[in-house]
């Protein structure tokens, strides 16, 4: 007599099922099946995502939903994790009209200081500094090399078309030219002006240095620091233009990074968001187990924090009012933005800080979403046992696993760590920010602005196309196909999917080390706090150390790389980590699935 | 430094050419652009065209009748100013653009196909007189392409700019973003006839078995 008993696990981005045969004494193994989730975790929506799941893994075994003797789903819905972004800390502000530029092919090289003239006008004794505008790049030469004879002390050209290297190439005197100005026009006649082209492969020095402005233009002390911007948003670039406008300012505007308050069991903390990922997360340590966080009113963090409630309350059609957020997760990383008085539209790589936040909402949508199950399935639904739990449970069938086991899973919305001691009992937590903060992270820090081609970066290893025969990986093993790949690929950075390879398309020029060091990168700033905070609020004691082994489970656990960057992290503590290998066969993604589908009676292991 | 066989044979050839031309000043050379072109420019064949050996080049594969007895694109855009700016776009990015004359066929691939094996960094650009260009990689089919510039009465002077600077990018490893052109959807009703005769009249140019000739191109200020 079969008795079968189907586990569904809710995730953030995808949803498992799996059904186990209760019939004969041990639990047996029938069949599973994942499918992506529908709509946001914890909501009605996902009912359909449930369902989709549950009839593949009948299929797959030739069973009709008439077949389960019941369904259980898991009671991870009553958190919710969400993200937002903003640029936290303050915009660049530039305040005395000075401008930077970085084209792709500047001509020449050096430094130069001079006064801005058109190439028409190019007379005086003085060094001067030529602003070209609509004129072809050979007239541009001939009219240079004719003031040089003339024995004008041209130093450097500022000019509007893509020609520094061709004009540099026609010219007598080795200056800096710095091109593609779109808004050359903006550029004003008879102010003083500095260019500076560095060689291939390094950056330029001075005009990256607020002191080498000052030097160049005589700033004082409160002038050298509003060129901060300036020098900033031209740190690392070849080549870059500085005016100084007559009088002429940029207007921008200030919007404060603001204060975070954090209300926590043990006591509440406010601190400045600028003071960045660290201080937040040691404030949250702080103020004991998180109430609520608060952002300040008409600041940055303020309108972000507002949002993830807004969003959240309207998911669940609750009040925003009784949104708490108890769980926030706090990284560093870039954004890029407009440069205020640019020359050519540039945007700057702002520093920023990125919240997850998870929020407490009421259980009442998760018995909608039993309900829901249940009149489309006819068989009775309910909603079991603590997520972390459950995916203990699945752990423990991986071969060679025993008490006292440790789990970290790792999933899209949420890191959540568990412990089972000798004596049985578990502990757990929950902590915001995982997989999809790390997509959020790429697409943000790459300024792709599409997060489908992130969350391929995040997933699979990258190569560059460098024959139409061959491809080169990160790695820099090389792989030969036997079909020559299509032309759009030639040349480009691809991603290698299971679904073959994507090109990663994007006016930065990204090369494939960049992109690798970002997605490393994003990857440890989320998942090496997240891991190591919870698993000190599940060791013994508070001593990661007494901890052992750690087997991983959820879907960022299949990563290719995350395991690799846990394991290196937490062998500081003498912790063996391993993906778990459910039954012997299951992926480690249906954890909690299976744990679901194992257990029949109580809720103990 | 490697030193190869190519290398060799190139140095060789670079220094017996340098010694003839010392000899016999330009007795072979014969300007074959009988058409009237703006004064100063002149498309020479000098010989042979060489199989390039260096990885620092862009090789620019002319039709039979390009910048000889046709002088206009199709929408009236002088070949000189297209040679140019296609030149510009190449040497912007630090390469060196070489043209050669593909003397026996009027089909815009097989010209950048033929260009690309000829050139050093394995990357090549056809053209058409009637203005159609194709950016190449040797080791593609003759039918595929890198870009592909169909409509030649919307491709402008700026364009065969950008046409010289991406296909410079190829050669250099990079990844450069596709060139975005004008699609009109009234080009082809409108310039179809002309198009077939221009393309019938590169055709007539044609000299069968020719191998692909070195050409000298100069424009008025002596570049």
């Amino acid at each position: 007599m079969r008795k079968l008993l189907a586990g569904i696990d809710i995730g953030n981005s995808t949803t498992e099922a799996v059904i186990m045969d209760h019939g004969s004494g041990k639990p047996a193994y029938v069949s599973s099946a994942m499918k992506p989730t529908t709509g946001v975790k914890g909501t009605v929506r996902n009912v359909e995502g449930c369902e989709n799941a549950l009839r593949e893994a009948l299929a797959s075994a030739g069973l009709s939903c008439g077949d389960l003797a019941g369904i259980r789903i898991n009671q991870a819905a009553p958190v919710i994790s969400n993200l937002s972004m903003d640029t936290v800390s303050e915009t660049v502000v530039i305040g005395s009209a000075m401008i930077g530029h970085n084209p792709d092919t500047p001509g020449g090289e050096g430094l130069a200081y001079g006064m801005t003239a058109p190439l028409e006008k190019l007379e005086g004794s003085g060094p001067l500094v030529a602003v070209v505008g609509d004129v072809p790049y050979y007239e541009t030469a001939k009219r240079l090399n004719e003031a040089f004879q003339r024995g004008i002390s041209v130093v450097a050209v500022i000019c509007k078309n893509d020609d520094g290297v061709l004009i540099a190439n026609r010219i007598s005197h080795t200056i800096p030219i710095v091109d593609e100005v779109a808004g050359i026009a903006k550029v004003e006649i008879g102010v003083p002006a500095a260019v500076e082209v560095a060689g291939n492969g390094q950056s330029i020095k001075t005009l990256s240095n607020p002191y080498g402005i000052a030097g160049l233009f005589g700033l004082d002390a409160r002038q050298t620091r509003e060129s901060i911007p300036v020098a900033r948003s031209l740190t690392g670039c070849r080549s870059g233009v500085v005016l100084r406008a007559k009088g002429a300012q940029v207007e921008t505007r200030r919007i404060r990074a603001g204060n975070l308050t954090l209300i926590g069991a043990k006591r509440n903390e406010t601190l400045d968001v600028n003071a960045g990922a660290d201080a937040i997360m040691e404030a949250q340590r702080r103020a004991g187990e998180l109430q609520d966080a608060k952002g300040e009113e008409g600041t940055n963090v303020g309108g972000l924090l507002h949002s993830v409630k807004q969003t959240m309350a309207e998911l669940t059609e609750q009040d925003e009012k009784q949104m708490r957020i108890t769980g926030l997760l706090a990284a560093d990383t870039f954004a890029a933005t407009e440069v205020g008085g640019a020359l050519a539209g540039e945007r700057a790589m702002e520093n920023a800080v990125m919240l997850a936040a998870m929020v407490q909402t009421s259980a009442l949508p998760m018995r909608k979403i039993a309900q829901g199950l249940e009149e489309r399935t006819h068989i009775p639904v309910t909603v079991y046992g603590r997520e972390a739990e459950m995916a203990l449970r699945g752990a423990l069938t991986t071969p060679g696993a025993g008490i006292p086991l440790a789990i970290l899973d790792l999933g899209g919305g949420s890191t959540d760590a568990a412990l089972i001691d000798e004596k049985g009992i578990v502990k757990a937590v929950h902590h915001a920010g995982a997989g999809e903060m790390v997509t959020r992270m790429i697409d943000q820090e790459l300024d792709l602005r599409d997060r489908d081609l992130a969350e391929r970066i995040k997933k699979y290893p990258l190569a560059k196309v460098e024959g139409l025969l061959f491809l080169r990986f990160e790695d820099g093993s090389v792989r030969f196909v036997a079909e020559p790949l299509p032309p759009q690929f030639y040349s480009r950075v691809v991603v290698d999917t299971s679904e073959g390879l994507v090109p990663i398309r994007s006016s930065k020029k990204l090369t494939m080390d960049k992109i690798a060091q970002t997605r490393r990168q994003a990857k440890q700033k989320v998942f090496l706090p997240n891991a190591q905070r919870a698993l000190e609020a599940v060791a013994p004691d508070g001593d990661i150390r007494r901890i052992g082994s750690v087997v991983l489970v959820g879907g960022s656990s299949q990563d290719f790389e995350i395991p690799d960057i846990l394991a290196e992290y937490l062998a500081a503590w003498r912790i063996t980590t391993g993906r778990a290998n459910l039954l012997g066969f299951l992926p480690p993604h249906s954890a909690v699935a299976l744990g679901l589908a194992l257990s029949e009676g109580g809720g103990n292991l | 430094m490697a030193y190869n066989e190519q290398l060799v044979a190139e140095i060789t050839r670079r220094v017996i050419s340098a010694l003839q031309s010392a000899q016999q000043p330009e007795t072979e050379n014969h300007p074959v652009s009988a058409a009237e072109s703006p004064k100063g420019f002149s498309i020479r064949e000098i010989g042979e065209a060489p199989v390039g050996a260096y990885p620092d080049e862009v090789v620019i594969g002319l039709a039979p009748a390009f910048g000889a007895a046709q002088t206009k694109t199709i929408c009236g855009l002088p070949h000189s100013q297209v040679l140019r700016e296609i030149a510009a776009g190449i040497e912007e990015e630090g390469l060196k653009p070489r043209f050669i004359r593909v003397a026996d066929i009027s089909d815009v691939s097989f010209i950048a196909k033929r260009a690309a094996v000829y050139s050093g960094s394995g990357i090549g650009i056809g053209l058409q007189s009637k203005g159609t260009a194709v950016i190449h990689q040797k080791d593609l089919y003759p039918l595929s392409n890198l870009e592909l510039f169909p409509q030649a009465p919307v491709i402008t002077l700026e364009i065969y700019r950008k046409i010289g600077k991406n296909a410079a990018r190829y050669a250099k490893g990079q990844s450069p973003v596709p060139i975005e052109t004008v699609n009109d959807c009234m080009v082809r009703p409108k310039y179809q006839t002309k198009a077939a005769i221009l393309h019938i009249k590169e055709t007539e140019q044609i000299r069968e078995g020719q191998k692909p000739l070195a050409l000298e191109v100069v424009w008025q200020d002596g570049e």
